[in-house]
């Protein structure tokens, strides 16, 4: 019967495949350490969990009222710090759990490395000299214990050219109809790497971590919650520190980040059933996988700030231009060939002027309303559209392959990001009494 | 005597609750149901795969007759397969009612066969073995537990169904006032329970018991109800009691516990 009713209803069974996490004497210690922390990144999977339901739940027409709710609901949790415990993606997600269990099985082991490489830099039982030996330990673990979710150890810049999504008719729909909520996850996606270079600066020492990360949460709240950035920042950006220390771990970081805009993006597109959005899902969680050979691939990025001082917000980490939107700069370019064979000066500037004011939060006078694609299709009618670019679960082969091939063509001899020498640890001092 | 110092262990116990207890290392799961901690619903979903957990459920009951009787059954709960739980116990009784069983050792298994869809609930058989190493135990008992789990109105609110089965292998016979009851060889169990988050870290779990007690020709009723509290990453704390209905259920029970994961 249950088999039937299964069947009848075209819905899939899932096993629940739910894994433990990794043991550590490191355990903990970022709870325990900084508490007061752990609540607000708690906060902050509140609004990433909570999210899914809410677009799932409530009518794009109504975005307005519901973005401003959200918004406001999601600022209440973190600055009241609701929940001493960060939650799993069902505890505010229930809905989407039985749409789409997989996707919180991503997150969820996902935010587990995240607590584990967070503790093992909070935990004064791990010398600063094994930070980099126990850290790569948990990503080894990582990959290994939950293989089918585990994301990619190579930068953003390829993985997000293997998901091709660019052209699907849902990309920027979040970031442009729901610009509050999700610049509430931009805030989030600022704080996590900021958190992670002040256990960078501050070393093992008692007080000088503490002293670090209340400069970074009072930073949040008196600077950059009411500047709140235009983009989502790369670890590359504000993460130097530990991108080098754990390149692996900070790519890692930024596959989910940006799983999370794309979740949210396909989540709240209307034009597809819930079948259809959860075939989009799996494909894109599959596309930024971890894939045998990403290895190679993981030092291959730069660093534009390698001595940023994640205490201040300065206006380059405000603004929209960064890391992010020179990846999809690069892919707009290497698509467009593809797509606009023929296309004539004064329509690329026109393309170009939407394609920047769709990467950017919100409506702009003059923007064309809905997904960068519904921008380009509206302008150019006749833009030739790759064979899966549209289809739910479907990968646009011939665009992916062509992206693939202009990153190797631009950035695959570059040389590797280097390594951090930990046998020094750091010191700051502690917060003044 | 001894009930004044069991109700000074539960008041103890019940300010631990309410954020006296030392924060320890754990990870355990409010909304994840295990039978005892507080009720005796148990939910759908096993234990995460890979984890280790400690659990201590003291459970106070007070029969019809008046007699008192406390179990704590120190468990040790594990995940050694994906969707899979195994757990190892041995319930001890103090008290003056009957202590029948104590220092027996139970191992249990839970398997999931699916998280619940839209649509379809999730869906676990349970079973455990009781070997008689305790207090006037004789003979191999067994149970088994099919177990439903499904949300509904696209919230967390989760309606539960326990269909529950227990063989006695060499039932035996109790004097009691003067009659001689006689245990059931094979008795049933059926449990519908509603659980849901009331609080960031806070569930709440209510449920109704229906069931052949241990002797022949008694049935038994009651209600039950609990708070879960995820108090760190690794801990939850639970609170619960149950009130029997009608003359052969016990007349209240009271349970407190902790699930510590190392």
């Amino acid at each position: 019967m249950l088999l039937a009713a299964c069947s009848a209803s075209h819905t899939t069974t899932e096993p629940r495949k739910e894994v433990s996490y990794i043991r550590g004497p490191y355990n903990a210690a970022f709870f325990h350490r900084h508490g007061e922390s752990e609540a607000l990144s708690a906060g902050f999977h509140f609004h990433h969990g909570r999210e899914h339901d809410v677009l799932l739940q409530t009518k794009l027409a109504d975005r307005v009222q519901v973005d401003a709710d959200f918004d406001a609901q999601v600022f209440d949790f973190v600055k009241n710090k609701k929940s001493k415990v960060g939650p799993s993606m069902e505890l505010f997600g229930p809905y989407t759990a039985r749409v789409a269990w997989k996707l919180f099985r991503t997150i969820d082991w996902t935010h587990q490395h995240h607590e584990q490489t967070y503790d093992i830099m909070a935990s004064q039982r791990v010398a600063w000299d094994k930070k980099k030996q126990w850290t790569d330990r948990a990503v080894k673990l990582y990959l290994a214990r939950n293989q089918d979710v585990a994301r990619s150890v190579a930068p953003l810049d390829i993985t997000m050219r293997r998901a091709a999504c660019m052209m699907k008719p849902y990309f920027t729909y979040y970031r442009n109809f729901y610009p509050k909520s999700n610049s509430q996850a931009w805030v989030a996606h600022w704080w996590h790497p900021a958190i992670y270079e002040a256990q960078m600066l501050s070393g093992n020492a008692s007080g000088g971590q503490e002293a670090a990360l209340k400069a970074v949460n009072d930073l949040m709240f008196n600077e950059v919650y009411k500047n709140r950035p235009q983009r989502m920042i790369l670890s590359r950006e504000l993460m130097p520190r530990y991108a080098r220390m754990s390149p692996e771990s900070a790519n890692i970081f930024d596959n989910l980040h940006m799983l999370h805009g794309l979740a949210y993006d396909i989540l709240s597109y209307e034009g597809w059933t819930e079948q259809q959005q959860r075939d989009e899902l799996y494909r894109v969680i599959d596309a930024m996988s971890y894939q045998p050979g990403d290895e190679k691939y993981v030092r291959k990025f730069d660093l534009p700030y390698p001595d940023v001082d994640p205490r201040q917000y300065p206006a380059w980490m405000a603004g929209p231009e960064g890391a992010m939107s020179k990846i999809m700069m690069e892919m707009m370019m290497e698509m467009m060939p593809l797509m606009m064979p023929d296309m004539a000066p004064d329509m690329k500037e026109k393309m170009m002027a939407q394609f920047q004011m769709k990467m950017r939060p919100g409506m702009e006078p003059g923007e064309i309303e809905g997904s960068l694609h519904d921008a380009m299709m509206q302008l150019m009618p006749g833009m030739k559209m790759m064979p899966g670019a549209l289809e739910p679960g479907k990968t646009p082969e011939m665009m992916r392959d062509a992206m693939l091939k202009g990153w190797q063509e631009k950035h695959g001899s570059m040389p590797d990001v280097p390594p951090l020498d930990m046998s020094q640890e750091p010191t700051l001092a502690p917060l003044a009494r | 005597m001894n009930k004044s110092i069991t109700l000074r262990g539960l008041l103890l116990a019940a300010l631990c609750l309410l954020g006296l207890a030392p924060l320890a290392h754990a990870q355990s799961d409010q909304i994840n149901l295990d039978a005892g901690l507080p009720t005796r619903l148990e939910d759908a979903y096993p234990t995460a795969y890979g984890n280790r957990e400690l659990q201590l459920p003291v459970r106070y009951q007070r029969s019809q007759q008046g007699d008192n009787l406390v179990q704590y059954t120190p468990t040790l709960e594990f995940g050694p397969f994906r969707n899979t739980q195994l757990a190892v116990a041995v319930p001890v009784y103090s008290g003056n009612g009957d202590r029948s069983g104590s220092g027996n050792v139970q191992v249990a298994g839970l398997y999931n066969f699916n998280t619940e869809g839209k649509y379809l609930p999730a869906v676990a058989l349970a079973g455990t073995l009781t070997l008689p190493t305790g207090l006037r135990s004789a003979g191999t008992d067994y149970n088994g537990r099919f177990i439903l789990t499904k949300s509904f109105l696209g919230t967390l609110n989760r309606l539960h169904l326990n269909l529950a089965y227990f063989h006695n292998s060499q039932p035996g016979v109790q004097a009691e006032g003067g009659q001689l009851k006689e245990e059931r060889l094979d008795r049933f169990a059926l449990l519908v329970g509603y659980s849901t988050r009331i609080a960031p870290q806070s569930s709440l779990v209510v449920d109704f018991v229906r069931e052949q007690r241990r002797f022949r020709g008694e049935m038994g009723s009651s209600v039950e109800a609990g708070i879960r509290r995820q108090m760190n990453p690794r801990m939850v704390l639970s609170a619960g009691a149950a009130a029997g209905l009608g003359t052969d259920a016990d007349k209240f029970t009271a349970t407190l516990g902790l699930q510590h994961a190392f």
